[in-house]
């Protein structure tokens, strides 16, 4: 990458002029400070420019701090779309659909966990199905499944896997409108059907974390989002719709890329095939993603239901006395339309966000009347070895980037450069010197997980603190985590 | 080795490359390296075998949907396999595939790697080389 191509627009915000390459429609903006811009990877200046070359985009192509080389859109991409003369694109989305986080919360101390953490995590990985072909004890069938696609989280208040108060604190309720299971195929049924409540591998795990007096960076909102300190143990799962996803994305991208001459239309990669927002193509993807993504709320919500009884098991008591509660689930592989300002008109357009978190500021209606004042709160994950963080969306990211913000802390090492430099094994004897149990289904699979892989978190905040589009609220520090 | 793994593209996922000298060798290195990036193929043994049949008037879109088949049988029938046997025929402008994969049903003593996703399209291409062919593929992770 010629840096010199790079206008400097803020001191944590890049552009890549249209002048950049043949057909970019837009220009494309990349939030990094100084010293991540220098370090991301090749692959991202050359996909976030082939986003901008998509057909209706708007403003500007985004690229978030932890970006890096994804397929289609690079991983931290973000764009929206006028819904007459743009596209939906599955490449946008990512096959995850909906992956996302949700933290919870509890009254324990890291005092009274401590001495458990071994029971615990050993029950929550026998618990909570991880790794290769993981399939789940709940048996459903398949009205009970396409109940779970039209209408998502609300399938688990009815069938006592959730609280009122859970439901109120998922991005939408945990359920996208929309959704029409006659657009989903029989293969991604047969795939999803069996898979409700697991975490399946790759980067998804479930944490168990502490946060310190000294990691709350905003004690008023902290305290709003129920993070008081003291030691106070958390929660994090990070995981999405599974394999229904997964082959609603691998069905859709053939679908896509077999249609796209029809329309006219060409891309620079086939990963980014997309079809007009409005044909029967792209309706019928639109209307199967939600699908995937009302899944995806309900596989988050069976997970903290089996949280909720693995710790009522280990530390005898109810789950409302441990006071553990959902603070947020966001989702951060998805499209959805919402009403933004372009060319300084308030209009709807279809925002696509692949690995990119929503970042509603205060006062919109979208969010539970309890985070209208505060913001929404934004979960960033990061490496199960250095920590994650909790953030707030702000007005900025609303003017700016279409209310969306950062995921993660973004990988910088290949899977297999990570497993030439670590041994699972190793790795997992090092984390418990550093006081993190860690189980995984997989050592190889643990050893691409390793902290050396990722960007260091606290860049990634920096950019967005900087930039203004989060605003920081506290950090988390791992002490036990299972993976697939 | 049937394939290399290409370690400094899609920083996430798992990129490979690999070769054959004809289209049917392309695509048993091809799903090998699918099937040994979801579990170690020594450790599984022969207890089934799967026949596929496909077809497309797309070379490319035939190997794609073949490999998406491994992913498929994973999540779905939890099995997972370490040789293939294949057989391609082209009549008039359509590729018709006939397949064996080889494998069992996940279990204890087999070593399990990554969950993959899909199988990507970015960088998806068949080219062809002095000695026969090659194929890029990107596995979602």
């Amino acid at each position: 990458m010629n840096f010199n191509e790079l206008k400097k627009i803020s001191d944590a915000v890049w552009e890549l002029p249209t002048s950049f390459k043949k057909g970019m429609r837009v220009p494309a903006r990349i939030y990094a400070t100084e010293k991540l811009i220098k370090s991301m990877d090749e692959g991202v200046f050359s996909q976030i420019s082939n986003v901008a070359c998509l057909p209706g985009i708007q403003n500007h192509a985004f690229c978030m701090p932890d970006g890096h080389w994804g397929y289609g859109f690079p991983i931290g991409g973000v764009a929206a779309f006028d819904l007459d003369s743009g596209v939906i694109s599955p490449g946008g989305i990512g096959f995850d659909i909906n992956c996302g986080m949700r933290l919870m919360t509890t009254n324990l101390s890291v005092d009274e966990v401590r001495p458990k953490l071994k029971e615990l995590i050993n029950l929550l990985f026998g618990n909570v199905p991880t790794g290769v072909g993981c399939k789940s004890s709940l048996r459903i069938n398949l009205s009970q499944f396409k109940d779970i696609m039209t209408n998502g989280a609300k399938w688990c208040l009815e069938n006592g896997y959730a609280t009122k108060d859970d439901i109120k604190n998922i991005e939408d309720e945990g359920c996208i409108k929309g959704a029409d299971p006659s657009t989903v195929s029989e293969k991604a049924t047969s795939r999803g059907i069996r898979q409700m409540g697991t975490l399946g591998s790759g980067n998804h795990y479930l944490e168990i974390q502490t946060v310190s007096n000294e990691d709350i960076f905003d004690l008023k909102i902290a305290k709003k989002f129920g993070i008081v300190g003291n030691n106070q143990i958390a929660i994090m799962v990070h995981c999405g719709s599974r394999g229904f996803g997964h082959q609603i994305g691998t069905d859709y991208l053939m679908r896509f890329n077999k249609k796209m001459k029809d329309y006219g239309m060409s891309v620079p990669d086939r990963e980014l095939a997309c079809a007009p927002i409005k044909s029967r193509e792209g309706s019928d993807y639109y209307k199967a993603m939600a699908c995937a993504a009302n899944t995806a709320f309900v596989n988050r919500q069976m997970i903290l239901h089996s949280i909720r009884e693995t710790f009522s098991k280990v530390f005898n008591k109810d789950p409302e006395d441990m006071e553990l509660k959902l603070v947020y689930d966001v989702a951060h592989n998805i499209a959805k339309f919402e009403k933004h300002i372009v060319s300084g008109v308030k209009k709807e357009v279809l925002v696509h966000r692949k690995g990119s978190t929503r970042a509603f500021g205060p006062g919109q209606k979208e969010l539970p009347f309890k985070y209208q004042e505060t913001g929404q709160p934004v979960i960033l994950g990061g490496s199960m070895e250095t920590g994650s963080h909790l953030l707030v969306g702000t007005e900025t990211a609303m003017k700016e980037t279409f209310g969306s913000t950062a995921h993660g802390s973004g990988r910088t090492m290949s899977r297999s450069k990570a497993k030439h430099l670590i041994r699972g094994e190793d790795l997992q004897k090092e984390m418990e010197k550093k006081g993190i149990y860690v189980k995984s289904a997989s050592m190889s699979s643990l050893a691409e997980e390793a902290g050396i892989a990722y960007k260091n978190i606290s860049d990634v905040v920096e950019a967005l603190v900087v930039s203004r589009i989060s605003k920081s609220i506290a950090a988390f520090k791992p002490i036990g985590n299972i993976k697939g | 080795m049937r394939y290399k793994l290409l370690e400094d593209i899609a920083t996430a996922d798992i990129a490979f490359e690999t070769k054959g000298k004809t289209y049917e060798q392309l695509f048993e290195n091809a799903c090998f390296a699918t099937a040994d990036s979801i579990a170690d193929t020594k450790t599984i043994k022969l207890v089934i075998k799967k026949n596929i049949v496909l077809e497309s008037d797309d070379l490319e879109y035939l190997l794609y949907d073949l490999l998406s088949e491994i992913v498929f049988l994973k999540d779905v029938d939890g099995l997972v396999f370490f040789d293939f046997k294949i057989k391609i025929e082209k009549k008039k402008n359509k590729y018709f595939l006939k397949a064996k994969f080889l494998g069992q049903k996940i279990v204890d003593s087999i070593k399990l790697r990554a969950d993959i996703k899909a199988v990507t399209m970015h960088l998806f291409k068949i080219k062809k080389t002095k000695n026969g062919y090659k194929v890029t593929v990107i596995l979602d992770v």
